[in-house]
């Protein structure tokens, strides 16, 4: 058994080592050991990867919306997600007064489990060890245990006698109920032609894999999983900018985080699902089984931020429509296809595959053009609009981030900058007063006293800082150009005292003027840094 | 069996993501179809218009600033363009053409967030809008080359502007101006085409031609609706005759024609931007103008083009050195006068969307 042959079967080769141990123990107590280590195995990988998922969304979103995006908490910002659960695990945990409380607590527990549920099915890898249990009815199994989340939703918004909660899980349910229509409908097709329920010989007939054989169908899933997980465009309960944070408005810290990773670990089983189902799970060639089922389940989730970082979202009459107009119909058309393929050509030649694309293109087109998703409005594009939206957020992934690591590199602003505080020159001051006439605010505060020969000398010159609006009305005015504008712009005082600032402070040596109204100095002031144009544009 | 239902009240705001500040609409909501709406406004009250009786004219303007926030420039515009009117207060040639390059450079801005926000809130999830962000960064810099300041430029004066332009802002503006159309067909490229976004303006929150003019709506909102009326055309001021630009008209005037207005502006602002380049004079930027300034007892009412609609001061003077009373017509607030009849009937979506095309700014609507 050489190294090479260990990592390339990995979990069979620890399951046959787990098992070997196990050896002298009664059968009973071996298999509840082994599913045990499984269930264990299956919580921390589902935790660490959606922990691994967060990042690479905030990253990846970030890239698509030129932006740095988290870089700082670890290398790259790895640990970003670690210090975000800390931060939610210190916060104060409170219980809105009218919630039903029963409800309201058991929401997170019912919504999460499922999650962790589905994964005792998806196959990592061929072979004993590679999947915790392969059911014979593995794709029913996941169906039917997905749905559960849906009542943790609405519980939690029925608990939490919110309005916006309620609007949030009211919208669930009728999206929740009407996706897993065309869902369920379009997992026939693959079942058909697999001709098994169990996802380890669905993964093994995919000599060619499915997504090939069954675009449409495989459109029809994805389409209706990312609904079922409300993913952009789909995520109509959560809708930030209509209904708040929608079922979870009111559930604080760590309740919170609960919700959170409920629906990263649904993201993540959506997308072992659609792997194993139409990417041809973990088979692959070169890498080991396990790194190829990784790779494409990145893939899926890749694609899904795509989706969310370009796409507005639909109404929830819109929503419904394209569930019961469009996906409803087009799954039970791919089903009769399907079958009719199966009967004629068992053993599914390649020609089918252009001639699946081609029907696919045919449909969408009919569908679109002659099916309107609400009174007076169809999609006539045939969703070439939204395919050029994501070429463009495509594009944009490869130039260059406006944002900037801000304490280390620091933007110079112009010359005539209006920065914090005032400058005062007090060897020029004539104390005349000018600048305490122009202010609109009454915060320049100037006490003087006449001189030994002629002329004032300036006692106090107090500026209340906390009220200054920075306008520069009394630089302008000075006559003799004693009074300037600062160039610093990231000075805070934690004392209120602190805001008046006093003659010493406005006189002191280290002050940097700025140029604004003092044209001759213009010269001698850096450069003001300019947003760049980005890579590519001329 | 009859189920019994009874609409129910939802407050949305004043601490909403999408209500644009601290607006807040009471809605009576049936299931999700709006049944009524009660907007409450006045929690960024800051008694602007009485505080100007505190001030002479000079100090007036950067409280202007503070107005609508995401058109500044716009702002001192109306201002000083009213004083001038007031005191008879003739203005340098370029100055007015610097008055108009920073006017319509703000137009743009101002489009630019309309546009961003109105995506953010039909849930965009902030990718259109940090584009618009970049663009919007470039006018900022130029902005804050001219008179040191990012949001509240405070650069108009009574008279003239308060600072000649410094000499790399002309082929900053030529850059920019070279990029930007790019930019607005990228845009369109994202949106324009894109079949939610379609599904999610068209024919949405229709305001009629009568109505529109009825609630006095002007700028972007009124010509969504196919009324020809643009101040810059119909009552020419600074120097807006020698231009050559369009007014671009909406024909249904719903969502969707209130956001391709905006879009099409833009474009036209790129075009006046070229001509004044091509035309600024040299000269002075400032005319002589006493700092305490004491017009002759009387009034005047001065209006301009601004991104949000036809931006009003009127002011009465009674010759001492402060204003007498000064009132300010803000665009937005009476562009909102029509948000219940365009919202009820629709869905709370659809109120957030209508709402956002609108394009409000509290600033301006409480003052």
């Amino acid at each position: 058994m050489g190294v090479w042959d260990f990592i390339y079967n990995l979990f069979p080769r620890l399951y046959e080592l787990t098992s070997a141990a196990l050896g002298g123990l009664p059968t009973w107590a071996s298999y509840l050991i082994l599913g045990l280590i499984g269930i264990v195995l299956i919580l921390f990988f589902v935790i660490l990867v959606v922990m691994l998922f967060v990042w690479f969304e905030r990253r990846l979103v970030g890239r698509f919306q030129i932006r740095l995006g988290p870089n700082r908490a670890g290398p790259a910002g790895l640990f970003q997600p670690i210090a975000d659960v800390i931060k939610l695990l210190l916060k104060e945990s409170f219980t809105p007064s009218k919630a039903d409380r029963w409800v309201y607590f058991l929401a997170p527990v019912v919504a999460v489990v499922p999650a962790f549920l589905i994964f005792a099915v998806v196959p990592i890898q061929g072979g004993a060890g590679g999947i915790l249990v392969d059911l014979n009815i593995g794709i029913l199994y996941i169906v039917a245990i997905s749905t559960i989340s849906v009542v943790g939703v609405f519980m939690a918004g029925w608990g939490s006698s919110n309005k916006y909660s309620l609007v949030g899980a009211m919208r669930t349910v009728a999206q929740m109920v009407s996706y897993e229509v065309p869902l369920v409908l379009s997992i026939i097709g693959v079942v058909l032609i697999a001709g098994s329920l169990s996802m380890v010989t669905i993964v093994k007939e995919q000599a060619v894999p499915f997504i090939l054989l069954q675009p449409l169908g495989f459109l029809i899933f994805f389409l209706g999983s990312l609904a079922e997980i409300n993913r952009s465009p789909f995520d109509l309960l959560e809708a930030e900018s209509e209904i708040v944070a929608g079922f979870h408005t009111e559930y604080p810290g760590i309740w919170f985080a609960i919700f959170f990773l409920a629906e990263y670990g649904h993201a993540l089983a959506v997308s072992a699902i659609v792997t194993t189902l139409f990417l041809g799970g973990w088979m692959g060639p070169g890498l080991p089984p396990y790194l190829w089922f990784f790779i494409k389940v990145l893939l899926v989730f890749s694609v899904m931020l795509w989706l969310r970082s370009t796409l507005p979202r639909f109404r929830v009459d819109q929503l419904m429509g394209f569930a019961w107009k469009y996906l409803f119909p087009l799954a039970l058309v791919n089903i009769f296809i399907t079958g009719f393929e199966a009967i004629l050509w068992p053993d599914f030649p390649w020609p089918i595959i252009l001639v699946n694309i081609l029907v696919m293109g045919v449909l969408i087109v009919l569908w679109s053009r002659f099916f309107p998703l609400e009174e007076g409005f169809r999609l006539e594009r045939y969703g070439i609009g939204i395919a050029k939206g994501m070429a463009l957020t495509f594009k944009h992934l490869f130039r260059r981030p406006i944002t900037v690591q801000y304490p280390e590199q620091r933007l110079t602003p112009s010359r005539r900058f209006r920065g914090n505080e005032l400058v005062l020159d007090l060897g020029r001051c004539t104390g005349c007063g000018a600048c305490v006439r122009a202010c609109p605010l009454n915060i320049i505060h100037l006490e003087t006293r006449r001189g030994p020969e002629k002329g004032l000398i300036v006692e106090r010159f107090d500026v209340e800082a906390g009220r200054c609006m920075y306008c520069g009305l009394c630089v302008e005015s000075c006559p003799v150009g004693c009074l300037f504008m600062g160039r610093s712009y990231e000075r805070a005082t934690y004392r209120l005292e602190e805001l008046t600032v006093g003659m010493d402070r406005l006189t002191a040596p280290d002050r940097k003027p700025s140029a604004y109204a003092h044209p001759e100095m213009e010269k001698e002031m850096p450069e003001q840094t300019l947003l760049a144009p980005p890579k590519g544009v001329h | 069996m009859e189920l019994k239902t009874e609409p129910f009240v939802l407050n949305m705001g004043p601490q909403h993501p999408s209500t644009h500040g601290v607006f807040r609409m009471r809605l009576v909501l049936d299931g999700e179809v709006i049944v009524d709406v009660e907007p409450v406004f006045g929690y960024l009250h800051r008694g602007i218009e009485k505080l100007a009786e505190g001030c002479n004219y000079a100090q007036f303007i950067p409280y202007t600033d503070r107005l609508d926030y995401l058109a500044s420039m716009t702002n001192n515009f109306a201002y000083v363009l009213t004083v001038e009117k007031l005191a008879g207060i003739k203005v340098p040639e370029r100055a007015e053409y610097l008055r108009v390059i920073m006017a319509e450079l703000m137009r743009i801005a101002s489009h630019l967030m309309a546009v961003g926000f109105l995506l953010n809130d039909m849930g965009a999830f902030f990718t259109p809008l940090m584009y618009m962000f970049r663009e919007r960064e470039k006018i900022l810099d130029l902005f804050d080359m001219v008179c040191g300041q990012r949001l509240t430029y405070n650069y108009m004066r009574i008279g003239g502007v308060s600072h000649d332009i410094p000499e790399e802002f002309l082929p900053a503006l030529r850059r920019f101006l070279s990029e930007m159309p790019h930019f607005i067909d990228e845009y369109d490229q994202l949106l324009a085409e894109n079949e939610i976004l379609l599904a999610r303006t068209k024919g949405i929150g229709i305001l009629p031609r009568e109505l529109a003019i009825n609630s006095s709506a002007s700028g972007p909102v009124l010509r969504a609706s196919g009324v020809n009326w643009d101040i810059r055309k119909v009552d020419p001021y600074s120097v807006y005759d020698r231009f050559q630009f369009d007014i671009p008209l909406g024909t249904v005037g719903d969502t969707y024609d209130r956001y391709r207005v905006r879009i099409e502006e833009m474009r036209q602002s790129v075009r006046i931007l070229k001509q004044a380049i091509e035309q600024l004079p040299d000269g002075e930027i400032r005319s002589k103008v006493p700092a305490r300034l004491r017009p002759p007892a009387g009034e005047a009412y001065g209006h301009i083009e601004g991104p949000k609609g036809e931006l009003g001061f009127y002011i009465v003077s009674d010759n001492s050195p402060n204003p007498y009373r000064l009132r300010i017509r803000p665009p937005a607030l009476l562009n909102l006068t029509a948000l219940r009849d365009l919202i009820v009937g629709w869905k709370i979506a659809d109120a957030v969307v209508i709402f956002g095309s609108i394009d409000i700014c509290l600033g301006e609507v409480d003052r």
